[in-house]
């Protein structure tokens, strides 16, 4: 029985590729751009190529685990994409942890800040982006910059919906927050300091 | 600015994947839904790796974990160290003297699947778990064509079962199976099991291959020492130290194929010999191959087997059973048999079943003239001289027990003319044929000329063709009858009575005697 993936819906698709593995190269051409968007925004072009790439082999052999009845497969996608980043960003950890030990670094300002999304770009908005708690970043990147809905973060991480709500205010009023100390800062500074 | 705006500008600015990564990542899942459909889940998979090594790192992601932790479960490797214990079991399981048994336990415990072992025959030598699949003793296994590429090591799906070959020179020593319950699905973990178990089952098959092969090599040392080594005390020190109980009697085989004694040969009555007994004793002779055994085999079924494994026509002469002293005599009983295995015509010749011929092989040659001299010395050397039947006419006589009729008909010729012959007989040898044991001494002179002929055909080596006295009539005489129909191989121009005058080349001790005994 030929099977047309073009209506079916992410799940379905799923389902088939069970048995026709094929199938899955549906999924991967619908979400392909969206999450590697969403992967260069956090860690950059370059190993958001990378990433990307690993995450869909990754999605394809979680496959089984998807629940078929489930219309959109971006949450899951996103939640692994989360993994990812992590996985990434702890071994960017450990080697910049390295680096200071011998080298004699000048520390970060912020103990957890996540390398990854620093090496991309020293841009303000990563720096206040890289002073949030990660758990709420991830909430509020699915939100902003994976236009996931409340249901959808939840089930991404696994977390109650009333959690990613609380996540998502406080890291909207920090990020708020930090951004305006920056504004000011920069207001307040002439000439304004150079980004290193 | 809102903070959410400051994101979207941030997003906004990030270029699309250019079309490298676009198509990189698609080759990526395209090789992972390659290697689901031909799959090796556990070989050239670079997400495992990848997957390991964040594992490595030990804190696993918690919160969105949970949506995956069943599936994590089944994908997580059993890490570095479970890999290790897992070997570590395996070859504490073969080193404990269980082998390949051992290794198939441990591998049925852990995956709770019935597990097989076959050597590179097919045959099943081992099972983790025969109650839960009764027809474990698979047959239809051999039938498998392997595939070509196959690797130590490597589990290949093949219908019911996961199949992983061990052959860590290349060559197949055998194979451990994991069969599918069909009730819980064949896991990664499961597969990866089965590699470890047939990278030990490897190594136990070879060990075992080394030292079978080393201790072959001891048992033919010792076969042959049984024959060439006087001194009985070393033997018998060499084969209490081999475990081998020789005070049993045994007998010497004497196997012979044609043309030269091969180690192909060797090999044939080996593998044919272990079909039936489990130790067997070899070694090679020029004239064949010696096996020394203790059991009372079925030699027409030995002489088979070793038929079907050399692919050619074997004879094979079995000497008597002795004791270890006397076990070169039984050699030579096995020799003396095959040697009069032309005379009774079967493959197999034991010595037990010799009888009188064996009385008569055991004389001096010169006995065996005399004999043959002394009672129808004179009717060989008249038929030649006059190209008549005498001898082979008396001989069928005695054989027919004296009766004319019977005599008459299986030499096609007349009552009167067997009555005629018999008469001239009498005359000229001036034996009474109606005295029984005179009649009784010429049969014996008869079949010792037969025995002597015979052993001097074998000697003689390429003398196949000598006539012999028992043989069909030459072509000369196309009316007289065949008397032994069981002797269909016998060649017609080597069939000619004692009487017809031979090829030079052709010529044997024995005819070479009354040539010289002929006058003038």
């Amino acid at each position: 029985m030929a099977f047309d993936p073009a209506p079916a819906t992410d799940g379905e698709i799923i389902a088939w590729s069970l048995s026709e593995p094929e199938c899955f190269a549906e999924i991967f051409e619908r979400h392909y751009a969206a999450i590697h968007r969403y992967l260069a925004c956090r860690v950059g072009t370059r190993l958001a190529d990378d990433l990307a790439a690993q995450l869909f082999a990754v999605a394809f052999e979680r496959r089984p685990a998807f629940r078929p009845e489930t219309v959109d497969a971006r949450p899951w996608l996103y939640g692994i994409a989360v993994n990812l980043i992590r996985n990434h960003r702890r071994s960017e950890k450990r080697h910049f942890d390295a680096t200071m030990r011998f080298s004699h670094l000048a520390a970060p300002t912020v103990s957890d800040i996540d390398t990854a999304d620093v090496a991309h770009d020293r841009s303000r908005l990563a720096r206040a982006l890289a002073e949030l708690d990660p758990n709420q970043r991830d909430v509020l990147l699915l939100h902003a910059w994976g236009e996931l809905s409340h249901v959808e973060i939840a089930a991404s991480l696994g977390i109650p919906q009333g959690t990613v709500a609380s996540r998502l205010s406080r890291a909207r009023l920090h990020l708020r927050t930090v951004l305006a100390r920056q504004k000011d800062q920069h207001d307040a500074a002439i000439p304004p300091p150079e980004e290193p | 600015m809102d903070e959410l705006e400051e994101l979207a500008k941030f997003r906004a600015q990030v270029p699309p994947p250019s079309d490298e990564a676009w198509a990189a990542a698609r080759s990526a899942l395209t090789s992972a839904v390659l290697a689901e459909r031909n799959p090796h889940p556990l070989a050239g998979d670079s997400r495992r790796a990848s997957e390991m090594e964040s594992y490595e790192a030990g804190d696993r992601p918690t919160e969105a974990g949970v949506l995956y932790s069943a599936e994590e479960a089944l994908l997580r490797p059993p890490g570095l160290q479970g890999v290790v214990s897992l070997f570590r079991k395996f070859i504490a399981a073969a080193g404990n003297g269980h082998g390949a048994t051992g290794i198939a336990r441990v591998l049925q415990q852990h995956t709770k699947k019935a597990v097989i072992v076959q050597d590179a025959m097919g045959h099943v030598i081992a099972t983790g778990d025969v109650d839960s699949r009764p027809g474990a003793a698979d047959s239809d296994w051999p039938s498998r064509p392997l595939p070509d590429n196959a690797r130590h090591a490597v589990a290949i799906p093949n219908g019911d079962r996961w199949v992983a070959i061990a052959c860590p020179h290349g060559e197949i020593l055998g194979a451990i199976s994991l069969l599918d319950s069909g009730s819980q699905p064949t896991r990664a973990e499961d597969i990866l099991q089965l590699e470890q178990a047939a990278t030990v089952l490897g190594w136990e098959l070879l060990h075992n291959r080394k030292v079978a092969e080393a201790k072959l090599a001891l048992w033919d040392d010792f076969a042959t020492e049984l024959f060439e080594d006087s001194d009985v005390g070393r033997v018998r020190s060499h084969a209490h130290r081999l475990g081998y109980d020789l005070d049993r009697t045994h007998r010497a085989v004497l196997v012979m194929a044609p043309g030269p004694v091969s180690p192909e040969l060797k090999a044939a009555v080996r593998r044919a010999t272990e079909r039936l007994v489990s130790k067997c004793l070899l070694t090679v002779r020029s004239n064949g191959v010696v096996l020394v055994v203790a059991d009372e085999l079925d030699w027409a079924e030995l002489a088979r087997a070793i038929e079907t494994e050399a692919a050619c026509k074997v004879r094979l002469g079995v000497g008597g059973p002795h004791r270890l002293e006397d076990l070169r005599r039984s050699l030579a009983d096995a020799e003396f048999s095959l040697r009069l295995s032309s005379v009774t015509d079967k493959p197999i010749t034991l010595f037990d079943e010799l009888g009188v011929w064996r009385i008569l092989a055991r004389q001096d040659v010169s006995d065996l003239q005399e004999l043959v001299d002394s009672w129808i010395g004179k009717l060989i050397v008249y038929d030649r001289e006059h190209h008549s039947e005498l001898l082979k006419t008396l001989f069928a006589y005695l054989n027919e027990s004296g009766a004319l009729e019977a005599t008459a008909a299986k030499l096609y010729v007349h009552r009167n003319t067997l009555k005629y012959r018999l008469t001239r007989v009498e005359e000229l040898t001036g034996w009474d044929l109606d005295d029984p044991e005179q009649r009784f001494h010429l049969n014996l002179a008869c079949r010792a000329y037969e025995v002597w002929q015979a052993l001097e055909r074998v000697e003689g080596g390429g003398a196949r063709e000598v006539p012999v006295l028992r043989g069909k009539p030459g072509p000369a005489e196309p009316g007289s009858g065949v008397r032994e129909p069981r002797k269909p191989a016998r060649p017609p121009d080597g069939s000619a009575a004692a009487a017809a005058l031979p090829d030079d080349k052709h010529i044997t001790d024995s005819q070479a005697y009354y040539l010289r005994k002929a006058p003038g």
